[in-house]
């Protein structure tokens, strides 16, 4: 089994609410399973009404038909499976979502449901699926910390009205310690070079000997 | 078309005769053959309902007859309850048409000892385990067999019941 979904995939779910599918060969059939935004069940039946929105097989209409007829150890193998299948689609939505959010199509996406409704451009069946929801969540916290970022700047700006002696103080020390420092590289600079050119000379004067 | 055929489980047995009797020496029910198949996903959702309202105290040997009873399908070759003997049982007992054969093998399970029961479920393990292990690929782990062991214990136990056991079962379910 893979370890994650593509980034496609996960984008998909956000932008289009198509959801991730996963196709394997159960005997002479194919079984496709659909991520379901439903909880997982707690009983045995529970699984089986489950089951009904989140496996489908090629050639059934009906799922639960199919289901019905599988011996109950194979079931089980299909509940871990699934499980599985599960934790790789939120695994990949926690490794993807900082990538995504950087997407010009998810920045532009964000800013139209700002100026809109979100019901209007990502919503799928009334709801958001679990991509959307931590998508919408990355999304705000990225522009709280924008925000943040914005009234330090303002903050920073305002200093010198409202305290100008304090400022030029602080501005005064803040540009003597830089001199300090880039005194101290220059010093650096210097010896170094100054070591270089020796043993550039030394180099020379050995090859003119060799060649002599 | 029966989907399970067309799954075509090739070497995973979905049902299996065994001799679940076979160590208890002196016993008439030692050489008992049967055949158990693996249940199917409908058949548990049965059982979970027909358990569903058991008190906690009979919930486990309540759960274990309604299993056998989908799961044992011949004994000794012959089916465990045949048309005649259905319809006699309804017929003296003056029960509706609906009391199915599933109804009578219900009853007919209650009258075995509980040892009787409990070898039948484990040679039903038995074969639960093979077939999950195949189908995983690799062998189960020690924890989910540990029930195995108590079958020993349970042929240790072995007494007189069996005689009874032998009298309470009906002659005809034997296909004897």
């Amino acid at each position: 089994m893979r370890n994650l979904l593509t980034q496609r995939e996960v984008e998909n779910a956000i932008f289009e609410g198509i959801y991730p599918t996963k196709t394997f060969r159960c005997g002479g059939l194919t079984l496709i399973f659909v991520i379901s935004e439903r909880k997982f069940p707690k009983t045995f039946e529970g699984w089986f009404d489950f089951f009904e929105h989140a496996i489908f097989i090629s050639g059934f209409d009906d799922s639960r038909i199919f289901l019905k007829t599988l011996p109950v150890p194979l079931f089980y193998k299909l509940i871990r499976d699934y499980k599985e299948f599960y934790s790789i689609w939120l695994k990949s939505i926690s490794t993807y979502m900082s990538d995504i959010v950087d997407s010009p199509e998810s920045c532009t996406t964000w800013k139209v449901c700002q100026k809109t409704s979100m019901r209007d451009v990502i919503y799928v069946q009334n709801r958001l699926n679990a991509a959307q929801y931590f998508w919408v969540a990355f999304n705000s916290v990225q522009d709280e910390s924008d925000r943040t970022k914005l009234i330090s700047n303002i903050f920073d700006m305002l200093k010198p009205w409202l305290n100008a002696e304090l400022w030029q103080r602080i501005q005064e020390e803040e540009s003597g310690d830089s001199r300090r420092i880039n005194r101290l590289e220059e010093e650096q600079i210097n010896a170094y070079e100054q070591s270089l050119g020796t043993s550039q000379t030394s180099v020379v004067d050995h090859d003119e000997i060799t060649i002599g | 078309m029966n989907i399970l055929e067309k799954i075509s489980f090739e070497a995973q047995p979905i049902s299996k005769t065994f001799t679940p009797f076979k160590k208890w020496d002196g016993s008439p029910l030692k050489d008992y053959s049967v055949v158990l198949e693996i249940i199917s996903v409908g058949e548990q959702i049965k059982i979970g309902r027909a358990v569903a309202t058991e008190p906690m105290t009979s919930l486990e040997y309540v759960m274990k007859i309604q299993l056998l009873a989908h799961a044992l399908k011949s004994i000794n070759n012959a089916p465990i309850v045949s048309e005649d003997e259905l319809r006699d049982y309804r017929k003296s007992h003056k029960t509706s048409d609906d009391f199915s054969t599933h109804d009578y093998t219900i009853i007919f399970f209650k009258k075995f000892t509980e040892q009787v029961i409990n070898a039948l479920y484990f040679a039903y393990e038995d074969l639960q385990n093979e077939y999950a292990s195949q189908l995983m690929g690799k062998p189960l782990p020690n924890a989910l067999k540990l029930k195995k062991e108590k079958s020993s214990e349970v042929n240790s136990l072995k007494t007189n019941t069996e005689k009874d056991v032998q009298d309470e079962k009906p002659p005809d379910a034997t296909g004897s």
